[in-house]
């Protein structure tokens, strides 16, 4: 496992402030009328998907996204106008205007499309892993899901899966304490998520979600695990979502007390990593200032490249039900 | 030409298809042998990297193929009887059946799920005899095999594993351990074609699965008095070849739908309704329908025989639009 550089953290940076600064140009968008998506915020949580993506190989490497990974994204390739362009829904978009830019899929980044249950998408991860297990390569997969997505059965049907048959995938919980309003406590008895991992066998990790390099030493240490065919781990990030869950909500403090949310908005990750980047002398106001303006001027372009992509026509909702195979004799 | 049960039929196809392609694997429960021997000896010829023994996860097991199948595999799962389809319900119809169309055709699910499907006749109760074959018929980007004869299960079982869409193939159970005629060599048939298993010209049955045998008795009977009927065997549910099914009513005048599953809501239901749609002239009866009455399948075999269309239904049934 190589240690991070100057470089692989103002990256990281970077990957968290494009995040936050991107949901936060979604949102205006959205008030003005421009797009039609439903905004998962990954506000707060910034820190979880850029660490543990970071530890991936970009190409190679397969990721499933949860509903509110959007650093992920950025994080294994996706340009941000690839991004915007789908958040405008764009006939040229990654998914033709089919989905929406949280579920995307490309097989050129290595994202497989997830799905709009939450708590479904283990068994994809499952099947990439096995996928890439037969293909004999040491390539690795990696799920991302919250805390209330592993109440659902598939959640222990792909785990031990994964373990019984020694699958390269990593399973990534993004616990954010709630699960829309429903904090923790509704959901689980237990609230230490990684200590599930002995009931599969496997080693259970959990780290600071909001220390963008813990959760990328955790997480590398597992990737290293699966790729010398040493079996999933379950890596467990504790953090926070600053927003509601969705855009659509105008009291999302619900399920949560405002001094939980006052303690947790304290360790903003963004915060936390840039603190010890100016201390270490890494990165300075200039660097920042840098980075603020190239991620502004990156958004402002994205939109107009979006706005110049082509609408959807009304005949493309037919288009890729079936391919055409299915009516020809195949003899 | 050569008998074979059904069962073997299926067993060459899965052999000869993960001979061809090194992508085709399979995933389920009990792969050794599998519940009813479809799968005996694979594990022993391609070994259990590509015969994948699951633990008992029919939602992962339906999920991890779609996985796979992204990734550039050909997975074949086995969902053990049809009634259990329901557990891979999520992972058939949101993952598999959109995948194409999400990805906006960049990528596809090409997998079969495969199960051992509908009634067995044997007393085995109300979860373990269903056929669902409609549920999934209503799911744009599935599509749906329902092969009635050994012949028909290999010939269909290659084109589904070759398909480069998500297919939900229903075996008949039933006739797993039945002999029929199976052509020796490499053959392949067509998915999205009806088969006219008895050409007629008084009256088209139009029937599926493992009714189709019943409903070719059923025509050598009504023949000595008689009556001609032209069978219809679609072998592929969904997408259906509609155009063969028209041309055969307005051909004949008269249409009778046979099918093992619930009446409501049935496949046969869908197919009335187009035929009343679209050849409503033609038609000189009204549309027949043998299906089996809205009640779950109870254990007792008695029960069982009065629940399941059978021969005498389907005469019934003929010689009433013949009035």
């Amino acid at each position: 496992m190589s240690k991070l550089s100057t470089e692989d953290k103002i990256k990281m940076y970077y990957y968290m402030l494009l995040t936050r600064e991107f949901e936060a140009m979604m949102g205006k968008l959205l008030v003005d009328g421009k797009i039609d998506e439903a905004i998962h915020r990954s506000i707060g949580q910034e820190a979880v998907c850029v660490g543990a993506t970071y530890a991936i190989r970009q190409k190679e490497d397969v990721m499933v996204p949860s509903l509110r990974s959007r650093a992920a994204f950025f994080v294994k390739g996706l340009d941000v106008n690839t991004v915007m362009e789908a958040v405008f829904c764009r006939r040229t978009c990654l998914s033709s205007g089919k989905e929406s830019s949280h579920h995307l899929g490309s097989t050129e980044h290595g994202i497989i499309l997830t799905t709009g249950f939450i708590g479904s998408q283990y068994p994809l991860a499952v099947g990439a892993a096995l996928a890439l297990k037969q293909k004999k390569t040491d390539q690795v997969a990696m799920c991302y899901f919250g805390d209330g997505a592993t109440s659902r059965g598939d959640f222990h049907e792909s785990l031990n899966m994964a373990s019984v048959l020694d699958l390269p995938v990593v399973f990534v919980c993004e616990n954010n304490q709630v699960a829309w309003h429903t904090p923790i406590v509704g959901q689980m008895k237990n609230q230490d998520i990684s200590s599930r991992a002995v009931g599969y066998g496997m080693p259970g990790v959990r780290v600071d979600g909001q220390d963008v390099v813990a959760v990328y030493e955790a997480v590398a240490e597992a990737v290293e695990r699966a790729r010398k065919g040493e079996g999933p781990t379950l890596v467990e990030c504790v953090t926070y979502r600053y927003a509601g869950h969705t855009e659509y909500e105008p009291n999302w403090k619900t399920g949560r007390t405002e001094e939980e949310y006052n303690y947790w908005r304290e360790r903003d990750p963004i915060d936390i990593l840039e603190k010890a980047l100016f201390e270490n002398q890494e990165m300075d106001e200039a660097k920042k200032t840098e980075i603020q303006e190239q991620i502004k001027r990156e958004i402002d372009e994205s939109i107009v490249y979006a706005e110049s992509k082509p609408s959807v026509l009304p005949e493309d909702l037919y288009t890729d039900v079936y391919g055409s195979e299915i009516l020809s004799v195949l003899t | 030409m050569p008998k074979k049960t059904y069962v073997v039929a299926l067993n060459e196809a899965l052999g000869e298809e993960m001979e061809r392609d090194e992508s085709v694997f399979l995933i389920g429960q009990d792969m050794k042998r599998g519940a009813f021997t479809v799968t005996i000896g694979l594990e022993g010829k391609f070994g259990s990297d590509r015969v994948i023994n699951s633990p008992l996860s029919e939602s992962a097991i339906a999920g991890a193929c779609v996985g796979a199948a992204l990734m550039g595999q050909r997975p074949v799962g086995e969902i053990m009887f049809g009634d259990m389809l329901t557990l891979a319900m999520d992972q058939i119809v949101n993952s598999a059946a959109k995948a194409r169309y999400l990805y906006g055709g960049r990528n596809h699910a090409p997998l079969v799920i495969r199960t051992a499907n509908g009634n067995m006749g044997r007393g085995i109760g109300p979860h373990h005899n269903q056929s669902f074959e409609a549920m999934f018929a209503h799911v744009p980007g599935l599509v749906v095999v329902m092969p009635s004869c050994a012949a028909d299960a290999k010939g269909l079982l290659k084109a589904a594993i070759r398909c480069d869409d998500p297919v939900v193939f229903l075996e008949a159970k039933s006739l797993y351990r039945i002999k029929a005629e199976v052509p020796d060599g490499e053959y392949v048939l067509p998915l999205g074609k009806c088969d006219i298993k008895r050409e007629g010209s008084d009256l088209t049955l139009f029937v599926t699965g493992p009714t189709v045998n019943k409903a070719l008795k059923a025509a050598e009977t009504l023949q000595a008095e008689g009556i001609s009927v032209e069978v219809i065997d679609p072998m592929t549910i969904k997408p259906l070849d509609i155009a063969t099914v028209l041309k055969s009513v307005e051909k004949t005048g008269r249409l009778v739908i046979a099918e093992e599953a619930n009446r409501t809501g049935s496949f046969g239901s869908e197919v009335a309704a187009t035929v009343a749609e679209k050849a409503f002239h033609a038609l000189k009866a009204p549309i027949g329908r043998v299906a089996a009455p809205d009640t779950p399948i109870p254990a007792s075999m008695f029960l069982e025989r009065v629940y399941m269309p059978d021969e005498t239904k389907i005469i019934e049934a003929v010689k009433a639009a013949m009035k």
